[in-house]
């Protein structure tokens, strides 16, 4: 049993990594000697935070290392700029790019195949990926979890690859590889 | 430090990141407002209803008067199929018996004292779960957006190649875009851990109508409650033979023995009346995200099955099964909870129904 006190250790160490970090990145050049220093004891806080007390304990170290991260950009807040640059002018992508005519029917095109047609696509993924757990052993329970947690997580991860695939040919391609992957696992498994 | 994208890929995450911001922005700004408000729910429902019975504690006997004057209330209609009791807690100090159908404060004593009045807390809880549309549409929207904020971090995380180094810089006082975008940037890195962890598990319940839908209908011939089944476990089988209300008593002293350090703050009457009625005990861990594990007591013994999962779904007044209802009751659990169950056992012979422990 790890003492519950120690939770005050890990966010000590959550708080050092950070302010390491801060001096290490705020050096003109590479320093990777702090780097490796604030990393480390991020992550043996982490560590510690999860021994004391699970999630939560990683949730509160967590929250050390986010206060002490707030806490410093506050002071940068209040710090002017030694000098006053011109104004700049936020970078256009293609997305802020005027949309019109033809360009609202690509639009569409582009939100059917990233929205509901990945969503489908991952339904499958997941389903397949049950029926692998299942028949790898895993426990009927745990199928049937997979499958809620990795719709919400392998739609936004499609969606976001085929938004940045450049031709549709190229995103229809993704889309049948990653349905038919799936289809293929569950016959290979038995599942039809 | 960059985490090393390609020039093409970050400009194609910038891009990727921009279209779904524009596609999201309005209706993710009324699901995060009223997450955020949605926080303080206890403290709107205090605010709300000023007047309410408060305690810090309530005795178990005061408990299960409480629950017989509210079911005595309910002696002309139909006896509800399921009956909440909320123990006072240090956010909410307040005992409240919920029916199917209603809902009072009652005092110290068990004594009714008020109807319950928290419209303006339930609209607030209603519009971030489901914008206040049918459960399958809205929460299935709302879900839909927790996942397009994953991928908004994602894609954030790729438009971004300096996130590391510029972790710190925050040029606020830019009269130009670069401080709204350092804002942005700053904000976001440093409270992705926390964005990605409320979204996806957001999106896993918003998405549980589409993904728990699909298992059902593939694997269970569209048996929801089949599917479920190995997760929360089954549904106490129903005998609706009338019976004496369960005593609430000895399962709390139980909790109070077995579980010292577990605070219950929900008390549970499923089909209460009835032969199949068992109670069960929704308690706040100390220093736990977990939602709640089951112990099944009958009849002076525990059911080894403690550390199994058991499924705790509800049923409407209609008597079906009610997603909507189990998500309600899960969210009223959500957060440091384990759920205990103890379960009464008709006695058939001696028509004797009372839980007993040992």
């Amino acid at each position: 049993m790890v003492s519950p006190e120690l939770i005050w250790l890990a966010g000590a160490l959550a708080v050092m990594g950070i302010a390491l970090l801060r001096m290490s990145w705020g050096r003109p050049g590479r320093a990777a000697g702090l780097n490796a220093l604030g990393w480390a004891a991020l992550a043996i806080g982490v560590v510690i935070g999860g021994a004391v007390a699970g999630a939560w304990g990683i949730a509160v170290t967590s929250l050390f290392a986010v206060g002490t991260a707030i806490a410093i950009l506050a002071k940068a807040v209040f710090e002017h700029p030694r000098r006053q640059r011109p104004a700049r002018p936020l970078r256009e992508t293609e997305a802020l790019n005027g949309v019109g005519g033809t360009r609202i029917g690509q639009a569409l095109a582009t939100f059917a195949i990233a929205g509901p047609l990945a969503l489908v696509v991952s339904v499958l993924f997941a389903l397949a990926a049950r029926l692998a757990l299942i028949a790898a052993g895993a426990g009927e329970a745990n199928g049937n979890v997979a499958v809620l947690g990795l719709v919400p997580l392998v739609w936004p991860i499609l969606a976001f690859v085929l938004l940045i695939t450049q031709t549709r040919g190229k995103q229809l391609l993704l889309t049948s590889a990653v349905a038919i992957a799936a289809l293929a696992l569950a016959v290979l498994v038995g599942g039809f | 430090m960059s985490l090393g994208f390609a020039k093409e890929t970050v400009r194609k995450g910038l891009a990727a990141h921009t279209a779904l911001g524009l596609v999201c922005c309005a209706l993710l700004y009324l699901i995060c407002a009223t997450g955020t408000a949605i926080v303080l729910y206890e403290e709107w429902q205090r605010f709300e209803q000023r007047d309410a019975p408060e305690m810090t504690a309530i005795e178990p006997a005061a408990v299960q008067r409480g629950i017989e004057n509210v079911l005595a209330v309910e002696n002309d209609r139909a006896t509800t199929t399921h009956l909440f009791v909320h123990m006072p807690t240090d956010a909410l100090p307040r005992t409240t018996i919920t029916t199917d159908t209603q809902a009072f404060h009652v005092d110290a004593d068990g004594t009714i004292v008020m109807p319950e009045e928290n419209a303006w807390s339930e609209f607030l809880l209603a519009l971030h779960y489901r914008l206040n549309l049918p459960a399958i549409y809205g929460m299935t929207l709302v879900g839909a957006f927790g996942a397009m904020i994953v991928a908004l971090s994602i894609s954030g995380i790729v438009a971004h190649p300096r996130i590391f180094r510029d972790a710190f810089r925050l040029r606020a006082r830019r009269r130009d875009a670069v401080a709204t975008v350092d804002w942005h940037n700053r904000l976001a890195v440093w409270t992705l851990p926390f964005a990605l962890a409320i979204s996806l598990t957001g999106a896993m319940i918003g998405l549980f109508y589409v993904s728990g839908g699909i298992v059902a209908e593939t694997a269970y011939g569209g048996d929801s409650e089949a599917a479920l089944a190995p997760i929360f476990g089954e549904e106490a089988p129903q005998d609706p033979a009338s019976a004496p209300v369960a005593d609430a008593r000895p399962a709390l002293a139980h909790m109070a023995r077995a579980y010292p350090e577990v605070e219950p703050y929900y008390v549970i009457l499923h089909d209460p009346r009835t032969a199949g009625q068992h109670i069960q005990i929704v308690g706040e861990h100390p220093r736990r995200l977990i939602f709640w594990r089951v112990l099944r007591l009958r009849s002076g013994r525990r059911i080894p099955r403690n550390h199994r999962p058991r499924r705790w779904v509800d049923r409407a007044a209609t008597g079906r099964l009610d997603l909507q209802s189990a998500l309600r009751q899960l969210r009223r659990v959500a957060g440091q909870d384990r759920l205990y169950r103890l379960r009464t056992r008709a006695d058939r012979g001696g028509g004797h129904r009372d839980l007993h422990l040992a």
